[in-house]
């Protein structure tokens, strides 16, 4: 067990060292996990104070491996931290050689204290308070160091992580401060080139990402958060029309020998042969569907996502080497062991979930004619198959799939679209402006609703009995659980019905005797950090592993898998590496906290997109929303970004 | 919302516009804040920290010129915790800077860094471990990059991003070794290598002497040198400028430092003037002896230019003489010139320096907007939605046009459109690039004038092979009520009188051309066309665009080609433009040149040119503004004025006269020439 000597973290000093070991805190209270990867954490040196567990650690060390670290990550644009880190970090060294004296260390104070009132990022604010602390609480462990031959080298090992609030919110850790600041500087060409070290798919995350880093933003308390998502799109919108990729030059890289299969050619897979591709590897992926793009090519329609934009990345990734073999279903026209028999040395499963949930409504096992999954519809729409829907179509869900649905049904020109959900606006899963375009496109809600039973004249879907719902105490998840009201049952016409209330995965292709297993939901287990599965050389990721997720995630499982596959095919050992490691760390403690939140002067008002007006939405599926347009504007938009710049230096 | 607001600055109420930073209004206001890396002609960068000042209610202090004043603020700009902050940050930054250069540093006396090391009397720290290697980069023959003693205040990187269009420079490595440098696809380059076009900019807004220009060391401190405004003549643009003079010698020129927030210059511009200096070789007037060119009395020289013409005169074979000048004649010039031509000599066989289709475009897009409206600046060409360039070659004729549309396109809200030069060179959020598609640009000037007044109409058979959804756009970037279309000279000189015509009708139905209001850049391939044109120099008119009476309509073109078949007899040429030209032996050719080697070849007699530095004149841009040039000589070491030779030769062939100043032949030139 863990516990805490000192702790300055989060603005709150547990001062334990006083107390015995047994009456101290334990970790587990600061929400801190007591080790990486089995190391224990001695101590924690970061943005927001200090936190010692090890009495024994050499804070002084610390410290000054820390401050080597800002050297290491200031942009060098202000004074104060550019020259200030440098001037500590100097001063640190100076004091652990022995060659310091009591002037240093009010020095030290001085130039902390400058660095943090006067720099321009929250790296330089944020970095002097461990020292400011550690000179307040723990100056005996400098002093021991003055004027005095240097003790003998520590054995503590540092590892070093700079994030920020909304990178450490986005699962694959794009590097967002870096990309809005070139854009703020007019470098637009760096900020795409910042997105695609993480993923090809810029510009379509700049369309479907549901933004947690958004969510994240220090700007929030103060008036809105950095349109980041929008600013993604414009860099790779911008890109495309300028022709950005064809001009940066190609980085050489030595062709590797090993080549790997991928199942599935979602965004999980595609990203994953993205990575592997250009590390060297020669990438084969195995894809069902006539079309490449998983989901993002058959459940996002096109009016969110168009399909040039969509294509034009996957492209990118073909222009690499990738070999995409669409129409082949493992399983079927492949088999798990004749992928291994080919002689390929490590396989990525991301097939995905394609088959919709049950609902566990009477009457829709019945194979009734108008009886339509969300996923089934969608993917006949996006193929460009003939679908008739007839005059009244029942959605029933409350997530992006359902709105995708929906609003897909209109613009069919289905006179009258009702979406059932079973909660209330409030908890409905999808994006908050995908629910008010449906709504302005005059699709019905009825909210605290549920179906009870489908019902059919002659086997064809004829309408639906409902039940309406009221909240009562919350699940796991924290939502209020509806409950049935008796008797208020009502029944809605209609010529389709489309359930969109979650997927489950088909995965046929995996036999009994391969050793892969499945867990209670259906989905592959895979280890978190490395994504290997039980048997060595498979690995998998995406919504076959995590379940019904975003894209982002799943391209945040792909990096890191892709990252371990290389690490297995060239050791023989399956890992990924330090930075990836500390990223997930990171990712534990979390970064944005409204009480540390930084000063701000004044509120900027957000840049909105342009949306396309409701009439030219339901002509057809042209996109609907136009994102940014004026890049002054944009720089503007960029310009309000506070760079909540941190950095954090584990000692194991 | 009210748009003025009130703040305390310091315990001094003061009022500012909505959206004014706290630095602009404490700077309103006579109160000082230090600054470093604040520029006012670049967007507030908030790299040096130097302008912290305290808001009541935050625990921070607070940079002024990057943070808007709010209605209410109070705001302290100095206290110990101030002071003592930008002292300490003035201690970090000379702890990496060379300060023990200050001595013969070429910046010393006017570096910003040194003022303020001054005024705070900062004490001098060691110098911290750096991995900056030592030593200039001199890898071209204008600017010097000194890595050690770049405080990384970022206004050369923005100043070429948002000035120039361009992005040269970036940051490379972290913490104390960041160094500002030219990149390319990744890769530290050489300036040229990274694109840069030598305007200079980056130079000019350097605080300290991280970027200076080749030749300035060792030329004179700064505060000792002379400063006089004056236009660059390379293109019909016409920029303001600034030349530096010690004495006599031309030190350095740069963008006026008051003034246009966004002051423009070119390589040309910038730099040019030391070619042009070097081009003024000779300095005493020559006569062709048989063998070759001997020294001649100027007297002499006068007398006998003077008695060529007469000879002509008396001889009633005045068309036998012609003039031509290269355009970069100063409107006195001019005026004085086609005054001698036409009244003491009695011909209209000049042609001072002037296209005639962009002659004819002017007066046509005059007609429309009515006399005096002045066309549109680069600086109007920053705020614009719309941009249209008709004509290519822009980045050679006229640098400062290409720059201007490459920033907005790249940095502002333009959308650009080409027609007929389909080579896109900047990026833009919106480009169309509207081939002809074999098509003549008559016909689609014609077809998107008839678009723009009937957009219902098909017109795609009229145009085929010109996409319609292109036309299209191409026509809502022109009627944009924020276009400004740029005709380039490569235009006028492949062109008919159909074709200009059609043009004018396009931009007056486009909007672009109005009464009182005009949105269209005529770019000329002369340097003074417009000046030349109003003093009546381009033969079609007289001064003030009285249409001339003649029958005969001369262009230069036509007067050489009288030269070839051997009819002119006596020719005076005026300007560097001519060195091609090959005069007939029996043709008595005077020329009044920057040297002999830019003579046409032939010539019988040669007068040394005024070089621009040292002229006083007044010229015109292509849009229609006239502009000063101030001569950097002082009066009683002025040289040969190019005027004075002008009346000098005109009173050996009788005229009567009497301009006893340069000021006379201005009034004069007031009363016929109509007000700008």
């Amino acid at each position: 067990m863990a516990k805490v000597f000192f702790s300055s973290w989060n603005g709150n000093v547990l001062d334990e060292r006083k107390k015995i070991y047994d009456e101290r805190i334990d970790l587990k209270q600061l929400e801190l996990p007591p080790d990486i990867e089995g190391a224990n954490i001695k101590a924690l040196v970061g943005w927001s104070g200090l936190v010692i567990v090890d009495p024994e650690v050499n804070i002084v060390n610390a410290l000054q491996e820390y401050f080597n670290n800002v050297q290491k990550e200031s942009c060098g644009r202000c004074i104060p931290c550019r020259v200030g880190s440098k001037a500590i970090a100097d001063r640190l060294e100076k004091i652990i050689s022995g060659h310091g004296n009591e002037e240093d260390l009010d020095q030290l104070e001085g130039l902390a204290s400058l660095v943090h009132d006067g720099s321009l990022c929250e790296l330089g604010i944020s970095s002097p308070l461990p020292l400011l602390h550690a000179l307040e609480y723990f100056r005996k462990d400098f002093e021991v160091f003055l004027n005095n031959t240097p003790t003998e080298k520590t054995n503590d090992h540092y590892r070093a992580i700079l994030t920020a609030p909304c990178r450490n919110g986005c699962p694959a850790h794009i590097n967002i401060p870096a990309y809005i600041e070139a854009i703020s500087e007019g470098d637009y060409a760096q900020a795409l080139a910042v997105n695609r070290e993480k993923t090809p798919f810029v510009g379509t995350l700049g369309r479907v990402c549901v933004h947690p880093c958004e969510s994240n933003c220090n700007r929030q308390p103060v008036d809105q958060a950095l349109s980041i998502r929008l600013l993604k799109r414009f860099a790779a919108d911008y890109g495309l029309r300028n022709g950005y990729d064809q001009k940066t030059a190609k980085n050489k890289v030595q062709a590797k020998k090993e080549k790997i299969a991928i199942i599935g050619a979602g965004p999980a897979g595609i990203n994953a042969a993205y990575q592997l591709a250009r590390k060297g590897y020669k990438v084969t992926v195995f894809e069902a569907l006539p079309v490449a793009g998983g989901m993002l090519a058959v459940g996002i329609p096109s009016y969110r996502l168009p399909r040039d934009i969509l294509n034009y990345e996957i492209d990118l990734v073909r222009n690499l080497g990738v070999d995409i073999q669409c129409n082949t279903r493992v399983g079927e026209d492949i088999s798990l062991e004749q992928i291994r028999e080919e002689g390929y040395k490590a396989i990525f499963i991301a097939s995905g979930l394609h088959k919709s949930s049950n609902m566990g409504c009477r009457g829709e096992d019945e194979c009734y004619m108008g009886f339509m999954p969300g996923v089934e519809f969608l993917r006949m729409l996006n193929l460009g198959e003939k679908i008739n829907l007839g005059e009244t179509v029942s959605v029933i869900g409350g997530g992006n799939v359902a709105m995708d649905c929906a609003r897909s049904a209109v613009r069919l020109g289905v006179k009258e679209v009702n979406l059932i959900y079973r909660r209330t606006k409030h908890e409905m899963p999808a994006n908050a402006a995908e629910v008010k375009a449906a709504e302005e496109e005059g699709i019905i809600f009825h909210l605290l609703a549920n179906p009870v039973c489908i019902l059919d004249d002659g086997g064809v879907v004829s309408g639906m009995e409902c039940i309406k719902m009221a909240l009562g105490e919350p699940d796991e998840s924290g939502r209020r659980r509806p409950v049935p009201l008796d008797g208020s049952e009502f029944v809605l016409k209609a010529d389709t019905v489309i359930p969109a209330i979650g997927q489950v995965a088909d995965f046929n292709f995996i036999t009994e005797d391969c050793g892969l297993e499945t867990t209670k939901w259906g989905t592959l287990v895979a280890d978190p950090l490395t994504m290997a599965t039980g048997v060595p050389g498979i690995f998998a990721g995406g919504d076959a592993v995590l379940g019904a997720r975003t894209v982002i995630e799943a391209i945040a499982t792909a990096n890191r898998a892709a990252e371990a596959i290389d690490n297995y095919l060239s050791s023989g050992k399956c890992f990924i590496g330090e930075n990836a490691v500390m990223e997930k760390f990171i990712e534990k403690t979390g970064v944005y906290k409204e009480e540390t939140v930084p000063e701000m002067v004044g509120s900027r008002i957000r840049l909105e997109e342009e949306i396309a007006p409701v009439e030219d939405r339901l002509a057809g599926f042209d996109e609907a929303d136009l994102g940014f347009k004026y890049q002054a504007e944009v720089i503007k938009e960029a310009e309000r970004c506070v760079k909540c710049l941190r950095l954090g230096l584990a000692v194991l | 919302m009210n748009n003025t607001i009130s703040l305390n600055i310091d315990g001094k109420r003061v009022f500012v516009d909505r959206g004014t930073t706290i630095l602009e209004a404490a700077r309103q206001n006579d109160i000082y804040i230090p600054t470093l890396c604040y520029h006012p002609r670049l967007e507030p960068l908030g790299h040096c920290r130097m302008c912290v000042v305290e808001i009541e209610g935050m625990q921070r202090p607070v940079t002024s010129c990057d943070n808007p004043a709010e209605d209410g603020m109070v705001v302290t700009t100095r206290n110990d915790r101030l002071v003592k902050m930008r002292e300490k940050i003035l201690e970090l930054a000379l702890s990496t800077h060379p300060y023990k250069d200050c001595l013969t540093c070429v910046r010393t006396g006017s570096c910003e860094l040194q003022e303020q090391a001054y005024y705070y009397q900062a004490c001098l720290p060691e110098q911290l471990e750096r991995d900056i290697a030592p030593g200039l980069t001199e890898d071209n023959p204008h600017i010097i990059r000194d890595d050690e003693k770049c405080i990384l205040c970022g206004r050369c990187i923005q100043a070429c991003r948002m000035l120039a269009g361009r992005s040269v420079y970036d940051l490379v490595g972290s913490g104390v070794n960041t160094r500002v440098a030219p990149v390319h696809n990744n890769e530290e380059v050489s300036l040229e290598e990274a694109g840069c076009i030598f305007c200079g900019q980056c130079v000019d807004v350097c605080p300290v002497a991280a970027l200076t220009e080749v030749g300035r060391r060792g030329e004179g401190r700064e505060w000792e040198l002379k400063r006089f405004e004056g236009i660059c003549n390379e293109c019909s643009l016409n920029c303001h400028l600034e030349r530096c003079s010690s004495g006599e010698n031309l030190i350095r020129v740069t963008v006026p430092r008051d003034g246009d927030k966004t002051a423009w210059l070119c390589e040309k511009g910038h730099f040019g003037f030391k070619e042009v200096m070097a081009q003024h070789k000779n300095n005493k007037p020559l006569k062709y002896d048989g063998h070759g060119y001997k020294e001649i009395d100027y007297q002499k020289a006068v007398s006998e230019t003077g008695a060529k013409i007469k000879e002509l005169i008396d001889s009633g074979k005045t068309e036998n003489f012609a003039v031509l000048a290269s355009g970069n004649l100063s409107n006195e010039e001019s005026f004085l010139l086609q005054k001698m031509a036409r009244s003491v000599i009695g011909t209209e066989k000049f042609n001072l320096g002037a296209e005639k289709f962009w002659v004819k475009a002017l007066c046509l897009s005059m007609k429309v907007t009515g006399l005096g409206i002045p066309g549109p600046l680069p600086s109007d060409i920053n705020e614009a939605d719309g941009i249209t360039v008709i004509g290519s070659g822009l980045e050679e004729s006229h640098p400062v046009a290409a720059m201007a549309i490459q920033k907005a396109a790249r940095f502002g809200r333009a959308a650009v459109v080409r027609i007929g030069d389909c080579t896109n060179n900047e990026e833009s959020w919106e480009q169309v690039a509207l081939d002809l598609g074999g098509n003549s640009l008559v016909k689609l000037f014609e077809v998107m004038k008839k678009v723009i007044e009937n957009p219902q109409q098909d017109y795609k058979e009229e145009l085929p092979g010109v996409s319609i959804g292109q036309l299209k756009k191409a026509i809502e970037v022109i009627t944009a009520d924020n276009n400004i279309t740029v005709v380039a000279p490569s235009f006028f000189a492949d062109c008919d009188d159909e074709t200009v015509a059609e043009l004018i009708n396009l931009l007056t139905s486009g909007g672009v051309l109005e009464k009182g209001r005009s949105r269209v850049m005529l770019l000329s391939a002369f340097g003074n066309a417009c000046g030349v044109l109003l003093t009546g120099g381009a033969n079609w008119y007289g001064p003030g665009l009285i249409k001339s009476n003649s029958e005969e309509i001369y262009d230069q073109q036509s007067i050489i080609s009288e030269i070839e078949n051997g009819k002119i007899e006596v020719l005076l040429v005026f300007g560097d433009g001519f060195k091609d030209l090959v005069l007939p032996k029996n043709l008595y050719g005077i020329t009044v040149a920057s040297s002999i080697d830019q003579a046409p070849l032939g010539t019988k007699l040669f007068f040394p040119a005024q070089p621009l530095p040292y002229k006083r004149g007044y010229y015109t841009n292509s849009s229609g503004r006239t502009r000063v040039n101030r001569t950097i000589s002082s009066e009683t070491k002025l040289m040969s004025e190019d005027w004075r030779l002008i009346t000098d030769i005109a009173a050996t062939i009788g005229s009567r006269w009497s301009y006893k100043a340069i000021e006379d032949v201005r009034l004069e030139m007031k009363s016929v020439t109509p007000a700008e």
